[in-house]
């Protein structure tokens, strides 16, 4: 039953619930650094690392300080400070114990700082505590969940990227040209995610 | 003279820098709650709400800041103005509440108001942040009411609720609508740009939201990311 | 860049951090006092509200199980039926639903309290009357079905929302808790 919810969780961060096409976070990083494949992955793969750190910090603290003190008013100051710390910790440690990593994605670090996605994974998992009936939604629920996010972003943001290199030789109407034919572009990448929609219960049917 | 140059503080965030479709900042709640006119309403009064007191703060406090935890310290401050927001609109508001979500808090990541603390408040008086931060958010506003307005009407057939058009196009409302009426409308204010003969954004980061921010100071990109993604 | 950092370039930055984030905390804990009652009072409001839509008859509700199982009596004190809160997960996000159960077993009304994470004009037409009325007089013993997913002609069958089945199924399973919550306590022996 837990392997099962786990593995109901993951994919439905991944294709259902898909932060970025489905419930529109982190379209900055997504519109901005999709254009080519490598600094795609790149960005995708800090954000899931900076995802699953989060939120392995935040909910414990959520959980077992500031809901048994009445203190959840503190919650959004509180996060998005850790957020902040913790990707300047892992900049220092990255690039002081493991350079070649560093090299290839400390230049997306800042950046994840203030990317929304991160932000709203730790805050949306706390919500699912109380949502989710069919079982218990433990800490390793929470952990998946924001690894499967962070996946569902790569996802969304290498496919976007393999479009957007169509797009370069497309012959496109000036005035759509850059942004407005991007943003048209991404509807497409979206349509094609509502289809998944109740994919996860069809497939792994839970209670 | 001085009126002047403060009404133009004001003025520059609705039209010619509207943070939205022009400096194409903020994409993230421009999208997820333009679902209804309403809904577009309530979060560009929020975030006009905390642009305002976090410019005005801020801006108070820009001599003693120490410039090394300056964003640290912009995001607090920011973050403190979403929290005390979020605690209004909860017991006065309990509507707009339920209907923005996730996306109340989440105003604390919106790259505008990092990004006017950032080039505006930090640097300006407290009289011009306020006016910036009224500007910017007035301009917000309109852009995510005109999001707003579109979507309803096509999707929903109506407008603040009211029943207008005898036909939906639901699809204008669920998530691949809001991009497509996101890129029109930029398509629309780049053409009016153009016809105004002012400069649209044609950078290597062509297409990128941080380009606004980047190509205004190019020298300082490489420290200041932080302050340009959403 | 190999500076040695002064006793003073480590602490200016640092005190005066921290005195924003305790100036913050302070204005918060504030706001909070002023507007706590406020926001419990609107909950109370909000369930009270929905408790009355879904028994109609009850003119006051005590608690039974904090937040979840509540008895409605009406103005003589006799018990007419239970409102039960449950939540599920719908296609955006959470779905509330409050389900009132008559003493004889049949639902007496369905109020979906909060489906603000479903899509407008889709999901979000599940608290519409048509929908939720669907419910009423169905009995507590077997389960409820969505009509797309049983056909066969079953009495205890709701017609899914056009294009919501989700978010139908979401509200369906809500109700389908509540008849287990009411099951499970009233073969307790509150007789």
């Amino acid at each position: 039953m837990l392997i099962k919810s786990l593995i109901a969780v993951f994919l439905a961060a991944i294709l259902t619930e898909n932060y970025v096409l489905c419930k529109f976070l982190g379209i900055c990083p997504f519109l901005g650094v999709s254009k080519k494949l490598n600094t795609a992955f790149g960005m995708s793969v800090a954000v899931t690392f900076v995802m699953v750190l989060a939120t392995a910090v935040t909910f414990p603290i959520y959980t077992y300080i500031l809901v048994p003190s009445g203190m959840e008013y503190l919650q959004t100051v509180l996060f998005i400070l850790i957020i902040a710390g913790l990707v300047q910790l892992v900049e220092i440690i990255l690039k002081k114990y493991i350079p070649s990593l560093y090299q290839s994605l400390g230049i997306y670090l800042p950046l994840i700082t203030t990317n929304c996605a991160v932000l709203g994974v730790t805050m949306l998992v706390l919500q699912k505590v109380d949502s989710t009936t069919m079982y218990d939604y433990t800490y390793i629920h929470a952990l998946v969940n924001a690894f499967g996010a962070g996946i569902g972003f790569m996802v969304a943001m290498v496919m976007f990227a393999g479009v957007r290199g169509r797009l370069e030789s497309a012959d496109i109407p000036k005035s759509l040209k850059g942004l407005p034919i991007t943003l048209v572009s991404a509807a497409l990448v979206s349509l094609s995610f509502l289809g998944f929609a109740g994919v996860v219960d069809k497939l792994i049917p839970l209670g | 003279m001085m009126a002047k140059g403060y009404l133009k503080e004001f003025t520059k965030g609705i039209v010619k820098e509207n943070p939205v479709l022009c400096l194409v900042l903020g994409t993230c709640p421009t999208l997820a709650v333009t679902t209804s006119a309403s809904n577009a309403i309530g979060m560009g009064v929020a975030a006009t709400a905390v642009l305002v007191c976090s410019n005005a703060v801020i801006s108070a406090l820009r001599r003693f800041i120490p410039d090394k935890v300056r964003i640290p310290a912009y995001i607090t401050i920011i973050a403190g103005f979403v929290t005390i927001v979020q605690m209004l609109v909860k017991a006065f508001a309990p509507a707009i509440n339920d209907s923005l979500g996730i996306f109340l808090p989440l105003i604390v990541v919106n790259c505008i108001i990092l990004g006017r603390a950032e080039m505006f408040a930090g640097k300006n008086p407290v009289i011009p942040s306020i006016l910036d931060g009224l500007g910017m958010g007035v301009g917000f506003t309109a852009a995510l009411l005109c999001m707003g307005i579109i979507r309803e009407l096509l999707g929903s057939g109506s407008v603040f609720g009211a029943q207008i058009l005898p036909f939906q196009i639901l699809i204008f409302i669920l998530p691949p609508g809001g991009f497509f009426v996101f890129g029109m409308l930029i398509m629309l204010a780049n053409k009016l740009n153009t016809r105004a003969g002012r400069k649209v954004k044609t950078t290597p980061c062509d297409g990128c939201p941080m380009a606004a921010n980047c190509s205004q100071k190019a020298e300082k990109c490489g420290e200041k990311e932080e302050a340009e993604s959403c | 860049m190999k500076k040695k950092l002064s006793a003073k370039a480590i602490l200016i930055p640092t005190v005066s951090l921290f005195l924003i984030c305790l100036f913050v905390t302070a204005l918060l804990a504030l706001t909070n006092n002023v507007t706590a009652d406020k926001i419990t009072e609107n909950e109370e409001n909000n369930k009270q509200a929905s408790m009355r839509t879904v028994l109609p008859d009850a003119a006051e509700f005590e608690e039974i199980e904090a937040e979840v199982l509540y008895l409605g009596k009406d103005k003589d004190g006799n018990p007419v039926g239970y409102a039960i809160s449950t939540a599920t997960q719908g296609y955006g996000g959470q779905v509330k639903v409050m389900t009132g159960i008559g003493t004889d077993g049949k639902i007496v009304g369905v109020d979906v309290f909060y489906n603000d994470d479903e899509t407008p004009g889709l999901g979000k037409n599940t608290s519409n009357e048509a929908f939720r009325d669907q419910y009423k007089g169905l009995t507590v013993d077997t389960a409820i079905v969505v009509s797309k997913d049983n056909t066969a002609g079953n009495a205890q069958e709701v017609d899914a929302v056009t294009s919501a089945t989700i978010s139908s199924r979401a509200v369906t399973k809500a109700v389908n808790e509540a008849c287990e919550k009411y099951r499970e306590y009233t073969a307790k022996g509150a007789k």
